[in-house]
């Protein structure tokens, strides 16, 4: 412990004695980051609709725009007439633009969008004996074959639409994870080789009286992952503040969970590591090479 | 102590370019050896290999328990905490004070106890003349005084051997004295000194051999007095 607070020390006064290069370093990984964070506070949100979607039980039946008063009516006597249903409630269009401005809190989005885009919908309520999955996607092929019926949704297509969504999401995810990853890979690449550099007098010195190849080390890789978490932490506080500014917008919001908070730091400290390993390396195998004061 | 077998260097890959032939010696407990010879006659090299900065083109060396064709790389700085090295420009690290210089390469080796530090620092520092210089920076010193700190860096590890650059280079007449009857005193007390200069008066009056350097080869080896004795 006390071996890792003086290596944390030297870490952190590698970064001091370049605050420059250390603060240009801190801004890139923030900035990378964030769109990472960004993309996970998405994903993170798409899978908690996705669940309360799961849980409902009734089926959304959208109707033609064209459709009149009297036909709407007409379609929900005759629903409401099965035996398999319950109960049929309809939702005008602006019903529904303003149960969407609730959701969100944002009573200006009729204004916004200008004309309102939703279409009337009976909400479905299954008798009991009929709100089984198999049941529901029974009904819904049956709804969806008459006149006027543009579409049926119920949970589980919901959830599927939804989970394709979730998957562009978290296709995106990796894909910004791993550009992430080369991104500060490259930045503490060129930060530490740049500290290697300015230090090499001290590490020529290091090495004649007898430092290991660890103790050269050291300093740099943990100025390396202090690098990446800070970066990572200046990049949540943005995503923070941006989160409560969003939040009065869409009250629904919810905000990472502390499992995900501690697999990204997680994952940004073994980043940190693993690239710091790898470029001090060939930052000082390259000085090594070039036959400079480091030379074994 | 050091043994040097049949050593050659070569650092260009042109066959008869060799920055030293056919070396052998051995150099014992107590002896301070004066390598001597113009600049580029190999005394540098001869001190690289000696601490395996460098490595032999071909021959054995063997240093202290150390032999050069066995180590490994997590071998050599072993090997180097049992060379203290001093150097013509005494290569202090500049934004660290005395005291941090030294103590740094006590952190080094894991020694992390601040009291212990403390007490090893001055201790050397008392016996090199400049504990009261120990919060100072190296820019802050005097050139005689810096290369007492760097004996002192060179001292902390209590090494059985003491590899000195033009030790006096940098440094006037006197000090230079001041400084050669300093490591006098650690070879009296059991020291294996090795010392490249080309300050022919000094080696006279202070080694107890001297070894002459001559295209890279050893064109004189001589004893000048024995190891215990004590020169004023």
């Amino acid at each position: 412990m006390r071996a890792f607070l003086f290596f944390a020390g030297e870490g952190v006064s590698q970064l001091r004695r370049s605050p420059a290069a250390s603060v240009a370093a801190v801004t890139a990984v923030g900035a990378v980051l964030f769109v990472l964070l960004l993309l996970m506070l998405l994903s993170q949100n798409i899978l908690a609709l996705s669940e309360r979607l799961r849980e409902r039980k009734g089926l959304s039946v959208f109707l033609d725009p064209q459709l009149d008063q009297t036909q709407v009516s007409a379609l929900r006597e005759r629903f409401a007439g099965f035996g398999e249903i319950a109960e049929v409630r309809l939702v005008t269009r602006d019903e529904a633009l303003r149960g969407i401005e609730e959701e969100l809190g944002s009573p200006g989005l009729a204004e916004v969008v200008g004309e309102n885009p939703l279409p009337d919908v009976l909400l479905v309520t299954p008798a009991p004996h009929a709100a089984d999955a198999r049941e529901l996607d029974v009904l819904a092929r049956e709804f969806e074959a008459y006149p006027g019926v543009d579409d049926v949704l119920y949970g589980e297509r919901w959830v599927r639409a939804l989970d394709h969504g979730l998957g562009v999401v978290r296709r995106a995810n990796a894909l910004t994870g791993g550009l992430a990853t080369l991104a500060i890979v490259l930045v503490l690449g060129n930060t530490l080789r740049l500290l290697v550099l300015m230090r090499e007098e001290q590490l020529a010195i290091m090495k004649v009286i007898g430092a290991t190849d660890a103790f050269v080390r050291a300093p740099f890789v943990m100025a390396g992952i202090l690098l990446c978490l800070i970066g990572g932490l200046v990049a949540l506080g943005f995503l923070r503040v941006g989160f409560e500014v969003s939040r009065s917008l869409m009250p629904g919001l919810q905000f990472l969970s502390l499992p995900m908070l501690l697999l990204y730091l997680g994952g940004v400290a073994l980043v940190g590591l693993l690239g710091s390993l790898v470029t001090v390396e060939v930052s000082i195998r390259q000085l090594e090479r070039r036959g400079g004061m480091l030379q074994l | 102590m050091i043994e040097f077998e049949r050593v050659w260097k070569r650092y260009s890959k042109r066959r008869d370019e060799w920055a030293l032939e056919e070396i052998s010696f051995h150099i014992g407990p107590s002896e301070m050896v004066f390598l001597l010879g113009p600049s580029g006659v190999g005394k540098s090299t001869l001190l690289k290999l000696i601490t395996l900065e460098e490595m032999p083109t071909t021959g054995t060396i063997r240093v202290a328990d150390f032999v050069a064709d066995e180590l490994t790389r997590q071998d050599l700085p072993h090997l180097r905490r049992r060379c203290g090295m001093v150097f013509q420009d005494f290569r202090l690290i500049k934004d660290l004070t005395i005291h941090e210089n030294l103590a740094f390469c006590l952190r080094m080796t894991g020694t992390l106890e601040r009291s212990v530090i403390a007490r090893a620092v001055a201790r050397v520092l008392q016996s090199v003349g400049i504990y009261g210089k120990r919060d100072r920076f190296p820019r802050e010193l005097s050139g005689g005084e810096q290369q007492r700190a760097a004996i002192a860096r060179a001292l902390i590890h209590e090494p059985p051997i003491i590899l000195a650059d033009e030790p006096t280079g940098n440094l006037d007449a006197e000090t230079g004295n001041e400084i050669m009857a300093l490591l006098q005193r650690l070879r009296v007390s059991g020291t294996t000194l090795v010392v490249a200069s080309h300050q022919e008066p000094l080696a006279e009056r202070f080694a107890t051999r001297t070894m002459r350097l001559r295209e890279g080869r050893i064109a004189e080896d001589r004893f000048l007095r024995p190891v215990g004795t004590e020169v004023y």
